[in-house]
């Protein structure tokens, strides 16, 4: 089975492992290294010095690596660094860093990345995250693990959100929102603490209890 | 953040529970401050 579709366009310098599967289409870049089991769908764009670990799902229509968004990139080689086993779906777009941060916009393992989602330069995504549609976070915004950002999230710049968090649809942050908590509106006010996520991910009832407290 | 400082001493379980929160609020700046 070939599993570079021929009228994808890559690189000859693009670093793939034998194992990547790439669509239709698709157009990947000199500086891009996938390692081995990510799936790329059709139609996609994959440029700058973009790494993407591996068992990564990457449906149709995606660019990720495009340059930042911001008037003051200058060309610099920064970076858009991908872990293991996410899924990301269609017409997503995650732009690499720039030179004015870290240089490096990234996305940890296991997350769950719907339709429509922008990652702007320089953000800090943890692993086991869910976006849900048109999530859209702007430069700099820092996401800790087991996040849940419900649809038509927004996310001022530079605004952290805290591990096990969650957003209501259509939220609007322009403040960071600390851990657990559970929060809706625009602009996002908090509601809850997130005591379903906990009782999931197998937090005891005492602990559960000590967030509540911390409320 | 005295009473979060509390919670955490009354139940070592949830001690890292409550580290991660106050280590979080501790970086917030002022100027931007947490969702309330």
């Amino acid at each position: 089975m070939t599993l570079i579709h021929p009228s994808a366009l890559i690189d000859p310098k693009a670093q793939l492992d034998s194992s990547v599967q790439v669509g239709a289409y698709t157009t990947i870049g000199p500086h891009v290294r996938i390692a081995a089991g990510t799936r790329i769908g059709s139609h996609c764009v994959i440029e700058g010095h973009t790494t993407l670990g591996e068992n990564n799902q990457v449906f149709q229509f995606n660019s990720l690596g495009a340059v930042p968004q911001d008037k003051k990139y200058a060309g610099e080689p920064t970076e858009l660094v991908i872990g293991d086993r996410n899924v990301i779906r269609e017409f997503c777009t995650f732009n690499i860093g720039t030179a004015l941060d870290r240089g490096v916009t990234s996305l940890g393992s296991d997350n769950w990345i719907m339709a429509y989602v922008h990652l702007a330069h320089d953000c800090q995504v943890g692993s086991h995250t869910i976006f849900a549609n048109n999530t859209q976070l702007a430069g700099h915004v820092q996401v800790q693990d087991w996040v849940i950002l419900g649809g038509f999230t927004v996310v001022h710049q530079f605004c952290r959100i805290g591990a096990h968090s969650f957003t209501s649809m259509n939220a609007l942050l322009f403040a960071d929102l600390p851990p657990f908590v559970m929060c809706q509106g625009q602009p996002a006010n908090a509601r809850s603490m997130n005591f379903e996520g906990l009782k999931r991910r197998g937090f005891s009832a005492l602990r559960i209890k000590v967030v509540k407290g911390m409320h | 953040m005295l009473r979060i400082e509390q919670l955490g001493r009354e139940h070592p379980e949830a001690e890292q529970d409550v580290k991660d929160m106050l280590v979080f609020l501790a970086q917030t700046p002022n100027d931007r401050g947490i969702v309330r």
